[in-house]
């Protein structure tokens, strides 16, 4: 392993450091941590690397991945003072055992397949209830958050039985999936099933082929019909509950030219007796595209951008970045029986995913040298301004919606995707808006010092989850002690106004 | 290969690998930027477009009419017909073009409107139909693509406007995210126009705030210098962008008392008209992109009844602002555009309805548009179609008038898409342009 100049002093601080604690030794990094960074070191190519990210950021940074919101005052200064050489581990650990994990993670799930998964259109006949609509999204929101948390294998206990859900929303939490291939779109549900199989869980738009053979990938039309003659026996009827059935024709399906029987993209077929879901499911879970296309999902999710981007794109003409970084994660998601937690675990662990998002060198492109920077989503945003002027976060959208919407051009969604970063409207809203304006009391109230030094230390503790350096205290105190009387809510104010408050780094 | 289920790379190096040859204007020299920043190519600053310098077209006016009304109680009258409903048609100020009665104010202004009386919809279902007139696309394989504001925005902008670039009222638009082209050209919604742009007064008052954005500005340059990625350079934007919007006087384009009488008097009382009035406002301080939209007229059942009712009020809204504009000379420099997905039936369904039909009739005004004219002919009962045009052939049309490269391109999730994508192929109505 090479190490630049920045990397030999990391190496050499770390090394000073462990000899401060003789007694505690770090433990080892998990065969996927390591595995992330060797191949990461390979796309950094030898050049500088940024050192580790400072107790405060790292702290921030993977909060705000995994539960959607930022560290308290206290949660800060208490990581901080911890001596503990594993602590970043355990936290990691503690945070992935969370309710708040789970729940977040379900909805970036959720909001990835659907958009907004409260507003999914199931247009059948007869007519689904309103009130029935609501439970079955809110029962498949539940259900995949247990799954979650029990750390459920993803292809066995999650896309297994979405795949195979059938019977009646009561009967079957995992049905929404299924319902919501009944669009009403001009193509029809099994088209659309097709469709979200193919980006969903095997990652590739399979749908290009419906009209022409995939320019980039070995995908023909017939693959796609194939696929979609899975689903031509399904059938839902609606009214006071749903009900999904494998009893239909395949008459749908003629429309588009031909009688297709089902077969899956790599040649499976079922047999005269097989369920015809049953079989898919088992293609499908069984698949290498399962493990590369969910493992990629995480990743985008955690650094912003997928290692295939868009993350349900790949083909021959997208190769991954970073050489055999995707495979490690995908052989490793494998090895842990598909656990999510696991996957979390790897990467919030790696030294690629710690590092600082100082670079002093200009990085041309993405290559892992420095922590990677992104846009705040709308949860991440509403919970930063929350914690810090001392409420509580949400993990609930409804309510805040009104509120969040607008600072968006089109249809939002709370956590998968933020459409338009960094608009002159987001900018308005935290600069002007009168509740936060009206909340920076709440958050100076916690403030604490007998010096102006140390309540500008504090503050930045609380709002940017870090200590200041010299020069930025040096900077705060001139301007607190010039300005009496308004002088700290100014710099409260200046603080959450930052670019560092505003993305997540 | 014709398809619309997906759009096929242009080329297949990964979005942020090609990057780099695409040029980024003053902040690209700053900063290393990531792949959403794929700016069109051949970039240039707004304002500086190949358009000759004069009389093209600066400002386009989009009055979008969801659920598609329909063109024989409106721009193409068949009074007497079997089919005709009950609409009269009145005389215009061009002599032996008729429109329908419940369009007085338009007909005084006709001498500067083009009806296209054989628009030709190729798709007949809402949201595509939508989405074909907005984006240029009749489905939308991911989000990022722009609205043709955006486009028209991008190129045609001022370099000392202010506020928004692209403003929508009424209108919840489309997919149109317009993520290429950075937050500034994207559509910006007034959902209130007696507040269109929340928070832009600081709480604390100006003074105070300019001091305290002092210190953030000295934090910010500080933090950010040792960060050259990611999206700290659009944020940085947002915040100027943000400022210029609280000190411009040209916000009080949304005040629509400031108005000279005369024109205010062009227009009709309700919201409608009063969001012309503000258009042709923002028109006069050079926005480049205003939509419109008002909505209620996917009229299956009571197309007859329904739309005496409820045309008078786009009326007063839509012949108000050609009014407006051509008294003041703007209409030179300005197009409106109006219509909606697609026509309806000239015949009237048993709930006295009609349904959707892939003929009908936009009206387009302004910008180097030849007006008081009719091109295109439904015939005598609203059934044939001469001399088609197409949703493709307006997309060329208003590009042609502002000047725009129809073929110019940009990037989005690696894909390169063409300003005209190839659901909006056609050309310019070379028969309506001046």
């Amino acid at each position: 392993m090479k190490y630049g100049p920045i990397g030999a002093a990391v190496l050499t601080l770390l090394l000073l450091g462990s000899s401060a604690y003789p007694q505690q030794q770090k433990k080892p990094k998990s065969t996927l941590s390591s595995g992330i960074d060797s191949a990461a070191a390979g796309v950094a190519g030898g050049g500088k690397v940024s050192p580790l990210a400072d107790d405060g950021e790292f702290l921030r940074r993977v909060m705000l991945d995994l539960v959607g919101y930022p560290p308290s005052l206290e949660q800060v200064k208490s990581f901080i003072a911890d001596t503990n050489v594993d602590k970043r581990a355990e936290k990691i650990d503690q945070l992935l055992d969370s309710e708040d994990w789970a729940d977040r993670t379900a909805r970036l799930f959720c909001e990835g397949w659907f958009g907004d998964y409260h507003k999914v259109p199931i247009m059948l006949s007869p007519k689904l209830d309103g009130g029935a609509e609501q439970r079955i999204a809110n029962d498949f929101v539940a259900w995949m958050k247990l799954k979650l948390s029990k750390d459920a294998p993803y292809n066995r206990e999650i896309v297994d039985q979405i795949i195979r859900a059938r019977g009646t929303g009561t009967g079957d939490p995992a049905l929404l999936w299924k319902l919501a291939c009944f669009s009403g779109g001009d193509d029809g549900p099994a088209i659309e099933f097709a469709n979200r199989v193919s980006r969903h869980f095997l990652g590739i738009r399979l749908r290009c082929a419906q009209c022409h053979d995939h320019p980039f990938a070995p995908w023909k039309e017939g693959h796609f019909y194939k696929l979609a003659a899975f689903f031509g026996r399904t059938q839902a009827k609606g009214g006071a509950d749903v009900e999904v059935t494998e009893t239909g024709t395949m008459e749908a399906l003629k429309a588009y030219g031909g009688t297709f029987q089902p077969q899956f993209i790599y040649g499976q077929k079922p047999g005269k007796t097989d369920p015809w879901m049953d079989m898919l499911a088992m293609c499908v879970t069984t698949s290498d595209n399962l493990a590369s296309a969910t493992a990629n999902r995480v990743w985008s999710w955690l650094f912003g951008r997928g290692l295939v981007h868009p993350v349900d794109d790949f083909n021959d003409m997208n190769k991954p970045l970073g050489g055999g970084l995707l495979g490690v994660l995908a052989k490793e998601f494998r090895t842990s029986k598909f656990s999510i937690k696991s996957l979390y675990r790897g990467i919030c662990n790696s030294d690629t995913y710690q590092r600082s998002s100082m670079n002093d060198a200009t990085m041309a492109r993405p290559n892992f040298s420095a922590g990677w920077i992104k846009h705040l989503d709308a949860e991440q945003l509403m919970n930063s301004i929350a914690v810090a002027t001392g409420q509580q976060p949400r993990r609930d959208p409804s309510g805040a919606m009104g509120l969040v919407a607008p600072l968006f051009p089109a249809d939002v969604v709370w956590c998968e995707v933020t459409p338009l970063p960094g608009n002159m409207r987001q900018a308005l809203f935290v600069r002007n808006n009168n509740m936060i304006h009206g909340q920076i009391s709440g958050g100076l109230g916690k403030i604490q010092g007998a010096t102006t030094a140390e309540k500008v230390a504090e503050m930045f503790l609380a709002v940017v989850s870090r200590k200041p350096t010299e020069a930025e205290v040096a900077r705060f105190v001139k301007y607190i002690d010039g300005h009496k009387g308004q002088g700290l809510e100014d710099a409260y104010w200046a603080l959450m106004n930052t670019t560092e408050f505003l993305s997540r780094h | 290969m014709a398809c619309n289920k997906c759009i096929v790379p242009a080329y297949g190096r990964r979005d942020f690998l090609s990057f780099s040859m695409l040029g980024m204007g003053a902040l690209a020299a700053a900063r290393p930027l990531t792949a959403q920043d794929t700016r069109p190519e051949q970039p240039k600053t707004p304002g500086q477009t190949t358009a000759p310098k004069g009389k093209k077209c600066s400002t386009v006016i989009r009055i979008w009419l969801p659920g598609a009304p329909s063109q024989i109680e409106t721009f193409d009258p068949k009074p007497g017909r079997p089919n005709g409903g009950k609409a009269k048609a009145i005389d215009t100020a061009v002599k032996g073009l008729q429109i329908s009665e419940y369009m007085p104010v338009t007909a005084k202004h006709m001498k500067n409107i083009a009806l296209l009386r054989s628009m030709s919809f190729k798709e007949l279902a809402h949201e595509r139909a939508a989405l074909l007139a907005q984006i240029g696309m009749a489905q939308s394989p991911f989000s990022g693509v722009a609205d043709m504001g955006t486009i028209v925005a991008y190129e045609r902008g001022p370099k000392d406007l202010q506020l928004p670039y692209s403003i929508s009222m009424g209108a919840t638009l489309h997919p149109g995210q317009s993520l290429p082209f950075g937050g500034e050209y994207a559509p910006y919604r007034v959902l209130n126009t007696s507040d269109p742009i929340p928070d832009s007064r600081s709480p604390v008052g100006k003074d105070r705030d300019a001091e305290r954005t002092t210190l953030l500005s000295e934090q910010n340059k500080d933090w950010d210098s040792k960060r050259l990625q990611g999206p700290i350079g659009q944020i940085e934007k947002a915040y100027v962008k943000a400022q210029e919007v609280m000190t411009t006087p040209q916000v009080s384009a949304f005040n629509t008392s400031q108005e000279d009488a005369s024109i205010r008097g062009m227009f009709g009382s309700d919201g409608f008209s009063q969001n012309c009035l503000v258009a042709y406002r923002l028109a006069k301080v050079g926005v480049p992109f205003i939509a419109l939209q008002t909505g209620g007229w996917d009229m299956h059942d009571n197309c007859v009844g329904g739309m005496e009712k409820q045309v008078p009020s786009v009326d007063a809204g839509f012949g108000g602002l050609v009014g407006a504009l051509a008294a003041s000379g703007l209409l030179e420099t300005t197009l409106v555009m109006i219509g909606g997905e697609f026509g309806r039936t000239p015949t009237v369904n048993g709930g006295q309805g009609r349904d959707h039909h892939e003929y009908g009739c936009w009206a387009l005004a302004g910008g180097g548009i030849r007006g008081g004219m009719a091109f295109g002919d439904s015939g005598v009962n609203g059934t044939s179609n001469k001399d088609q045009t197409t949703v493709g052939d307006v997309w060329h049309t208003i590009f042609s008038l502002c000047g725009i490269d129809a073929k110019k391109s940009y990037m989005v999730e690696g894909r390169r898409i063409p300003y005209a994508y190839k659901d909006v192929k056609g050309a310019p109505i070379r028969a309506i342009m001046g």
